[in-house]
């Protein structure tokens, strides 16, 4: 999305925010590799559920050069994550995931909501958008029936 | 300032929704030809279609309205920015000449999903401009729901859902 924004204060409470969507991004990969392992997934879903896992990665991408470049330190990546279990069947799978790309989308929301410099709202809000794709394409495959809305 | 951005991000809307109108114009023209020619899986391609680029316009008419109210009831904002609008974000794109030069399926689909990306800019500008929770809470809950309106639409014609990892530019 652009220019990155210049830099922001060291204390600034955004680096909290962009550090912690980062390793929720983290956790997403992380999950979307534990549902892909065993072959649980049909070859339609594995398909779908790799683009996520390297949406994910590129969005972990684009918090972290936004978090180095207004000057704070982003985080590794954590060796574990704590996942749902069991992930069971196909279904089971799908709607662990979508449970949890709702929650990062709604977490989006809120850290955007409340981001105190508004000049890195652009390179967040675009992961925000391709990952509400996520929750639509999920809805979708789990035949949830959802709809076309002005405001969600 | 506040309502400069959502007046344009209201002409976003407003020019988007003329678009996809026009898409589901010529998708109806295109369907009756498809019809004609008996090919029932793009006569069910294109039906969907329409109906989801309807959908999608309506969603664009109804947020436009959303944007002009709030720009009228809410001008001052002293808060917020004084920066001027990015030139790309300004104007909505003319459509004109590819949507005269349409004859598929897949060039109705990349006029929508220009005309609603375009859209999704220029909110994300709003975004880094508006200091208002509310507005701010009001274009996020826009941006999802083209996301989602794309998807849909993609996936109602059974095209790839998740085509890029980023809003298009």
């Amino acid at each position: 999305m652009g220019v990155m924004p210049p830099r922001i204060p060291e204390d600034s409470p955004d680096f909290d925010v962009l550090n912690s969507l980062l390793q929720l991004e983290f956790r997403e990969v992380a999950l979307i590799s534990e549902i892909a392992v065993g072959e649980r997934l049909d070859p339609t879903e594995a398909d779908l559920a790799e683009k996520m896992r390297r949406h994910h990665l590129a969005h972990a991408d684009v918090l972290a050069r936004l978090i180095e470049s207004v000057g704070g330190k982003a985080g590794e990546v954590r060796e574990r994550y704590v996942l749902p279990t069991p992930l069971g069947d196909q279904r089971r799978a799908l709607e662990t995931l979508l449970v949890s790309e709702s929650h990062l989308v709604e977490m989006y929301k809120f850290a955007i909501g409340n981001l105190t410099a508004l000049k890195l709202s652009p390179s967040v809000a675009s992961n925000l958008f391709v990952d509400a794709m996520h929750v639509a394409a999920l809805k979708t495959l789990l035949e949830l029936s959802p709809s076309i809305v002005a405001l969600a | 300032m506040t309502s400069v951005h959502l007046t344009r991000i209201a002409n976003f809307e407003i020019a988007a929704a003329q678009v996809l109108g026009k898409v589901a114009r010529i998708a109806e023209a295109q369907l009756g030809a498809a019809a004609r020619r008996e090919e029932g899986l793009t006569v069910a391609r294109l039906r969907a279609f329409k109906l989801s680029v309807n959908a999608l316009a309506a969603a664009n008419t109804e947020r436009a309205a959303l944007w002009n109210t709030q720009a009228s009831t809410d001008p001052q904002d002293s808060s917020t920015s004084t920066t001027t609008p990015t030139v790309s974000a300004q104007q909505p794109p003319d459509f004109s000449e590819r949507l005269a030069q349409a004859s598929s399926l897949a060039d109705l689909l990349t006029i929508v999903d220009d005309a609603e990306a375009g859209c999704a800019r220029a909110l994300t500008a709003g975004i880094a401009e508006i200091s208002s929770e509310s507005l701010r809470s009001k274009l996020l809950q826009a941006l999802v729901a083209i996301a989602e309106g794309l998807a849909l639409t993609r996936a109602a014609i059974e095209e790839e859902m998740l085509p890029w990892s980023a809003i298009p530019e």
